[in-house]
């Protein structure tokens, strides 16, 4: 067989919400064990949490994110995604090739930052308006009535 | 008949100089993904991608969103990958 670059993969599964926090670290733990036993190397896993699903899966409307860059053959991630298949612990799964890992990493982490502002921000508005509807006064009629005297010409 | 006709267009033509032809405001068509320099349209950020995929769940066309060809079908590889780890319907219930 020909000498393979090293291929780099991004596999994110979903476990079922009603497993505890260990239970999933369970998992990912053999997860990463499936990938080292089959050569590959384990660059970074990240931990969404519990999300909400945006249809159901298996009766679910949550799940435990978890996401794996992986450095490796694909025979490991065949391996993987086999015992997913298997694994009831495991809703989905989704492996993804990347080009380029290092700017994959680099995006992430851009993007965990990013997505740590919004969710900062969204608390911030949420009280905002939850402050507004205290202090409702109601609206008076609006102001649309105008003739549109000031046409397209000028 | 003919003759009608080539007077409408060029009528038509005088008025649009103006205003584009259109009544109302003109939006500039620009795509996002190349005004940020965008060279990979990550699936993982729902967010984001959930402004492409409006009411039905069904991934707007170039015409309404003024997405470039390439990175519509970038972002559309980013919605089908999206949708199938649960982060963006299939479609709406």
């Amino acid at each position: 067989m020909t000498v393979q670059s090293p291929r780099f993969y991004e596999t994110v599964f979903i476990s079922p919400p009603g497993l505890a926090e260990d239970a999933v670290e369970k998992i990912i733990g053999d997860v990463k064990d499936t990938f080292v036993s089959r050569g590959a190397e384990i660059v970074r896993i990240e931990r969404w949490g519990r999300r909400r699903l945006a249809y159901r899966i298996d009766k679910q409307q949550e799940g435990w994110y978890v996401l794996m860059h992986v450095k490796g053959p694909g025979t490991a991630v065949e391996e993987v995604e086999r015992k997913m298949r298997i694994n009831e612990g495991v809703l989905k799964y989704l492996t993804v090739r990347l080009d380029d890992i290092a700017g994959a990493v680099e995006h992430a982490e851009q993007r965990i930052v990013r997505m740590a502002r919004e969710e900062e921000e969204r608390k911030v508005r949420a009280a905002e308006r939850a402050q507004r509807d205290e202090e409702r006064v109601p609206t008076d009629v609006d102001e649309m009535g105008d003739d549109d005297d000031e046409g397209d010409d000028r | 008949m003919s003759m009608d006709r080539d007077r409408d267009r060029g009528d038509r033509g005088d008025r649009g100089d103006r205003d584009g032809g259109r009544m109302g405001f003109r939006r500039r068509r620009y795509c996002k993904f190349c005004e940020d320099k965008v060279v990979n349209i990550d699936y993982k950020d729902a967010d984001m991608l959930a402004g492409y995929v409006p009411e039905r769940a069904k991934l707007a066309p170039r015409r309404i969103s003024g997405t470039c060809a390439m990175h519509q079908r970038k972002l559309q590889t980013a919605v089908k990958q999206a949708r199938n780890i649960a982060l963006l319907p299939f479609t709406t219930e």
